[in-house]
């Protein structure tokens, strides 16, 4: 249904056209998988980190361009973090940072965030 | 940037000759045709010319069984609804899954509205409709039978006439929303029966908010808009003159040079598909491939996502659409692309490239330099591919 705020703003389409962080880390200390059972999105997280630090995050996604872009931003947002500030990353930031997203597609930063969520509440090291 | 446009089933640009033609009418020939004075006669003169031009298209007996509305899906609504009377609390319409909304929803209102009953009739596999499927479905209150001629997402092109015949046969009304049909392939009411059938200018190059609705003499129609009894009572309000001119180019200009227009469509949109086969892997072609509007291609592609796939070639100037949007939580996956059954991988990645006038061997050079590598970029993301 085209309720009138239906277009994706630059800054989510950049994300489209050139996803950050493309791909799997091998020996990630975290791993995050979710999908979205209704719209079928699915989507990986790795994060590698040294101590408390994220050293590297990667993604794979088959997904709208709202959970690419979201995935994408996402790692952004990951590198260099603590963990313990990776664990406050809400969906509210990751579209804040994305400049909004269209009202339709908002679950699909509620998907990124579960799959953070998801990825730091099962490290390979427990 | 250079920017190519293959979504000619969403809408189309309007033609330089259509424009001309219609122009005045927005300027100094302004008169309403209902004004008994010169510019109300010029203006009258104008929508018969006009009329004529659209009866010939589908070969009406008289330019009388053409009225104007202002678009397709109010065609769909007056035929659906205008042979409705009071006393059909609880007829039964028959009508297919790959209908337009103009249609589908228009019938599932009445249900609620009225006590209307109706049967959506499933599409096979390649999105064609059975004859046998809908006779079957006929009851004995069945009052309409409403098929879309071309489908608007993946172009297959029923039989009507197969159905059209058995329905004049019984007596039970039949509609046909040519939407998508209009010009591209031969229609003739008389020969194939129709009833009641909808088209509309913007589709081929005419402007928005013009359409018509063709009802054979005799068939009981009743107006859904009252006012001031404009379109022989059928449709109150001032005429759209100008559009109803420029719908008129239009169908004259296809009654003209259309056999030659589309063949060349369909050469081009030949080789995009063989192209597109050729060079790209996990790919299928959706719908028949014969019985097709000849601009229309809709292509699967696996293990990718449509929406990205179009952002990805709209970031390069080409417009195409997708059969699957995400919306709201819930995938809306078109209801077309659903009732076939199709492997859900496919319906996901579909893409839908669809021709017209102005199209160019140039435009699928260009679609053909980029697709590739656009498809390569989605799918290399995806988790169903390696690091």
């Amino acid at each position: 249904m085209n309720n009138g705020n239906y277009h994706y703003n630059s800054t989510v389409l950049s994300h489209i056209a050139s996803p950050q962080n493309v791909g799997v880390i091998e020996d990630a200390d975290f791993i995050g998988k979710g999908t979205n059972p209704s719209c079928g999105d699915e989507v990986e997280l790795y994060i590698k980190t040294e101590g408390e630090v994220i050293v590297d995050a990667k993604i794979k996604i088959l997904g709208c361009g709202a959970i690419t872009a979201s995935m994408s931003l996402l790692t952004n947002l990951l590198m260099g973090e603590s963990i313990y500030n990776a664990r406050k990353i809400s969906s509210e930031n990751i579209e804040g940072s994305l400049g909004g997203l269209p009202k339709h597609k908002r679950h699909c930063s509620k998907l990124a965030y579960r799959v953070l969520q998801n990825a730091l509440n099962k490290s390979k090291k427990d | 940037m250079k920017r190519i446009y293959l979504d000619h089933n969403s809408t189309t640009p309007v033609r330089p000759e259509v424009l001309k033609i219609a122009e005045p009418f927005t300027k100094n020939l302004y008169g309403n045709p209902s004004s008994v004075h010169s510019f109300g006669r010029e203006a009258r003169e104008a929508i018969d010319i006009a009329r004529v031009h659209i009866a010939s298209s589908i070969n009406a007996s008289d330019s009388t069984e053409i009225f104007f509305t202002s678009g397709g899906t109010e065609s769909d609504n007056l035929a659906i609804r205008g042979i409705l009377n009071n006393e059909d609390i609880d007829a039964h319409i028959i009508t297919t899954q790959i209908e337009h909304n103009a249609v589908l929803d228009t019938c599932d209102a009445l249900t609620k509205e009225k006590s209307i009953r109706v049967t959506y009739v499933k599409p096979d596999k390649n999105g064609l409709i059975s004859s046998k499927a809908i006779k079957d479905a006929i009851k004995d209150n069945t009052k309409l039978i409403s098929v879309i001629l071309g489908n608007n997402e993946i172009g297959t092109v029923q039989s009507i006439s197969a159905i059209s015949s058995f329905c004049k046969e019984i007596g039970i009304l039949f509609h046909t929303d040519a939407v998508q049909a209009l010009g591209k392939i031969k229609i003739d009411v008389q020969k194939d029966n129709i009833d009641l059938l909808s088209g509309s200018g913007h589709k081929i190059n005419a402007p928005k908010g013009i359409g018509f609705l063709y009802a054979r003499k005799n068939t009981p129609l009743n107006a859904i808009l009252t006012g001031g009894g404009q379109e022989q009572n059928i449709r109150s309000g001032t005429e759209n003159v100008p559009g109803i001119v420029a719908l008129g180019e239009a169908c004259r200009i296809l009654n003209t040079e259309g056999k030659e227009l589309w063949d060349n469509v369909l050469k081009l949109r030949n080789r995009l598909e063989s192209e597109v086969c050729q060079k790209i892997p996990d790919v299928q072609i959706i719908g028949d491939k014969e019985h097709r509007l000849p601009g229309t291609s809709n292509i699967g592609f696996s293990n990718a996502e449509g929406e990205t796939l179009l952002i990805r070639l709209d970031l390069e100037g080409i417009a195409v659409s997708t059969g699957s949007a995400c919306s709201s939580g819930s995938t809306e996956p078109s209801h077309v692309l659903l009732s076939m059954d199709l492997p859900q991988n496919l319906v996901r990645g579909s893409l839908r490239f669809s021709l017209g006038w102005g199209s160019t061997d140039e435009d699928i050079d260009y679609l053909m330099n980029k697709l590739p590598d656009a498809v390569e970029k989605v799918r290399k993301i995806s988790p169903n591919n390696g690091p």
